[in-house]
């Protein structure tokens, strides 16, 4: 019995759905969000690579809950969040939507990517082992972090944009700006960045990005379906799911659903692989009666797994290699992680490098790592005291962690965890060096009862640091006058060449 | 370090575009005040309002000076400018204390002002230092639209040739501050590790862009400079709290004593001067104040000021 096709197109209701929710995931990542920003990371509590992340790294969080149920859904009916929630996801859906006429003119890719399906889950493999041996990447290409990263890295540009764009309209339409300004101020005070400097890693960043977008004009979903880790964590639990599309194969001859999936979930000969289908529902639009919908299966998934025993046995062998030759990597001494991580190891492996903190930081202070700590903390956020301290007051950066790797401290409980110290470099220190007055560091201490004292009788007043009131917040460093760099630096505790003044 | 490059290119699009209109009345405004004040013939008056509460004291102060009518005429656009720089409490006393910024807008308010906007371009994040210390819900309490309490706009900065400096020769300024018909300077007297005190004439520190650390290097003769742009009509000291050791920041209250007055005059040097005698200071001890007399700003000898109590 033929069904009447849906009246409102299945792609219709996805997209809709799509839509909004990369609308909340974008306004929860906004950088200018006010006080207590803890709701920016909500979005990462749905997606299942926060929890691993977090167990991983030997942390815990109740929070997380909402992604262990998204896991769940995947066990039960499949890969609902890639199709219908992921922030990536809808990002390519609309390159594809945009980049349909050039796609068009390029070769058909759909068999050469359906040759190395096997990629997604060995590369996923591959970083499960390397996590587990010390060098835990899984979030440099979890989906939403790409896109969090992506949009931190944009922050800067979207600031510029608004005040050259608003000074332009003021000035080109006098009668507008009574319209802009207000629109410009609202903007400025809850959806734009504060500061104007861009974030580092901001291009790689990007490019990660625009390569997820790229490789959707060669093949739909083609990052989903060769690199993502949420996409393969997610189908390893959908592969078995009950719920799925029935029936599990084309009909005879038609292969219309086949060509319609985006996600070549229809394998050669036509059969379901469960782990690739991402619920988008996209076949029963195609299908001319509207057939396929999902239900409960009768007995296993008829298409192949993308991964083979050895394939995978192969994979593990090759992260726990790679997690070998890359090494510890102990962080240099400049290297400041935010207030109260305590374990560096624990802290790289349940980091999930969504970059929230660094779009958090009032300051721009926290920055993302490139290798300068090894490939293992590779978008780690440091602080970077030159370009901003850690404010006494702001426990932003714990506030909006999704997955525990920074504390949530109380700003009452920082000075407990401080991040380092602030060590003097006399040959470049303007009293010392210059015997003129200075004391812009003494001035910007937070401590209340003064971390740096000014000392000497002789010539001008020179700063002094006292190890144990300071909590290496780097306030003075940000400050300090001298061109280049800082003549006051925070240095990690217990790092040799700290502490002696 | 890119961002004061394109801060400056924004400053000097605005300068060239709305703001070339700026600058020539601005040098006049220059001219005007300091004229007055090389006129030793009128005794500056100085207000001292006592009242445990600072917002009984500022308006008790402002009347005895005349009233605010006296400062602001129907119509004007006001700039009351406090000390909002650190993310400290009132009890703190490293900010201005609310009670004093909500007078000031009140009685604006009251004299008919068109516009009051009250801002600082803070030293932490802006955020926390308008929430903590309590200035932004003081503003808002009034519930007018003409007042209200803004943050620093990075496009409004424009470049000022400074008149007679000595050592700072150009500066960025903040549009508003400078644009403003009445511009009423409303700080905070508390130690400052370098300039002994901070009290009106460094809150100048915050209508300024560029990177304010390098101020700090003959900061006497640099204040003074850059006060000859920034004239206020009205110049209210708090000292309702005055904060004794570990300035400009604070955070204990052991440093924090309570006093209970607050101080308005028209002269910015003498309002200064006075509130150093309630730190137990001579005004002389103050080089940048002496630097801000010998560069015509004001009267710093307090036997040449007639001191009302109220």
């Amino acid at each position: 019995m033929a069904r009447a096709r849906a009246r409102f197109p299945w792609r219709w209701r996805r997209a809709l759905v799509q839509l909004g929710a990369l609308a909340v995931f974008l306004w929860l990542a906004r950088p200018a969000a006010p006080h207590a920003p803890a709701e920016a990371g909500w979005a990462f509590r749905l997606d299942p690579l926060a929890p691993l992340s977090a167990l991983l790294g030997w942390t815990w969080s109740w929070w997380l809950l909402p992604a262990v149920a998204v896991l769940a859904l995947a066990l039960l009916a499949g890969r609902w969040f890639c199709g219908w929630l992921c922030p990536l996801g809808t990002c390519l859906d609309g390159c594809a939507a945009a980049g349909a006429p050039l796609r068009r003119r390029l070769p058909p890719a759909g068999a050469a990517i359906a040759r190395v399906r096997w990629l997604r889950g060995s590369l996923f493999a591959a970083l499960l082992a390397a996590a587990l041996l010390g060098l835990p990447l899984l979030g440099v290409l979890d989906p939403l972090a790409l896109v969090a990263r992506a949009l931190n890295s944009l922050d800067p540009w979207l600031r510029a944009g608004a005040d050259h764009g608003s000074l332009w309209v003021a000035d080109q339409v006098p009668a507008a700006a009574g319209a802009s300004e207000p629109l410009y101020r609202w903007l400025s005070d809850h959806v734009l960045i504060q500061r104007d400097a861009v974030p580092a890693l901001a291009l790689l960043s990007l490019a990660l990005f625009a390569g997820a977008l790229l490789a959707e004009l060669v093949a739909r979903r083609a990052w989903c379906r060769l690199l993502c880790p949420l996409g393969a964590l997610l189908g390893l639990a959908a592969r078995r799911a009950p719920v799925r599309r029935t029936p599990d194969t084309t009909c005879g001859s038609c292969t219309l659903c086949a060509t319609a999936c985006p996600a070549g979930a229809l394998t050669a000969g036509g059969k379901l692989d469960p782990a690739a289908c991402i619920q988008c529902q996209g076949c029963q639009d195609a299908c001319p009666r509207g057939l396929p919908r999902p239900a409960r299966a009768a007995g296993p998934p008829a298409g192949e797994p993308e991964v083979s025993r050895r394939g995978f046995l192969a994979a593990c062998a090759g992260g726990s290699a790679a997690a070998l030759a890359a090494g510890g990597g102990e962080p240099p001494e400049d290297c400041l992680r935010p207030p109260g991580v305590a374990d560096e190891g624990a802290f790289r492996r349940a980091c999930v490098r969504c970059g929230l903190c660094i779009g958090a930081c009032p300051t721009g202070g926290l920055q993302p790592l490139a290798l300068e700590a090894g490939a293992g903390a590779l978008f780690t956020p440091a602080l970077v005291p030159r370009r901003g301290g850690c404010e006494e007051n702001c426990t932003r950066c714990g506030e909006v962690c999704p997955t525990g790797a920074i504390p949530r401290l109380s700003a009452g409980q920082k000075p407990a965890h401080p991040l380092g110290l602030a060590v003097v470099d006399r040959e470049r220190c303007i009293p010392f060096a210059q015997k003129e007055s200075c004391l812009v560091c003494e001035e910007f201490c937070p401590v209340p009862e003064k971390a740096i004292r000014i000392v000497g009788r002789h010539g001008p007043g020179k700063p002094r640091v006292i190890a144990d009131r300071c909590t290496g917040c780097g306030l003075c460093e940000q400050h300090c006058p001298v061109e280049g760099v800082s003549a006051i630096r925070v240095l990690r505790r217990g790092h040799a060449s700290a502490g002696d003044d | 370090m890119t961002s004061p490059s394109r801060r400056e290119f924004l400053a000097q699009v605005a300068a060239f575009t709305a703001g070339v209109t700026l600058l020539p009345p601005l040098l006049e405004l220059d001219r005007l005040p300091a004229a007055e004040a090389g006129a030793p013939a009128a005794k500056p008056l100085l207000a001292v309002g006592r009242n445990a509460d600072p917002e009984a004291a500022t308006t008790a102060a402002v009347a005895a000076l005349g009233g605010m009518k006296a400062f602001v005429k129907e119509g004007q656009t006001v700039v009351v400018k406090p000390n909002i720089g650190w993310d400290r409490s009132p009890e703190q006393a490293a900010n201005t204390n609310p009670g004093v910024v909500k007078a000031l807008v009140a009685m604006a308010l009251a004299a008919g002002a068109k516009q009051v906007k009250v801002f600082d371009r803070t030293c932490n994040d802006a955020k926390r230092c308008y929430a903590n210390s309590g200035i932004l819900a003081a503003v808002e309490s009034l519930k007018d639209p003409r007042a209200e309490c803004v943050h620093i706009d990075n496009r409004r900065f424009v470049p000022v040739k400074i008149k007679d400096a000595v050592a700072v020769e150009e500066w960025t300024f903040y549009r508003d501050a400078l644009e403003c018909d009445v511009y009423i300077n409303a700080p905070v007297a508390k130690h400052h590790g370098i300039s002994r005190l901070t009290i009106g004439l460094k809150n100048v520190m915050g209508v300024i862009g560029g990177d304010r650390g390098k101020i700090h290097q003959n900061i006497q003769q640099k204040l003074a400079d850059l006060n000859r742009v920034v004239r206020p009509a009205l110049t209210v000291v708090d000292c309702s709290r005055i904060l004794l050791r570990h300035g400009p920041q604070g955070g204990k209250l052991e440093d924090v004593e309570k006093r209970d007055l607050v101080i308005a005059s028209r002269d910015p040097v003498a309002a200064d001067a006075y509130a150093a005698t309630v730190h137990g200071l001579k005004p002389e001890d103050l080089a940048w104040l002496s630097a801000a007399r010998d560069a015509g700003l004001g009267v710093m000898d307090l036997a040449q000021v007639t001191v009302k109590e109220v």
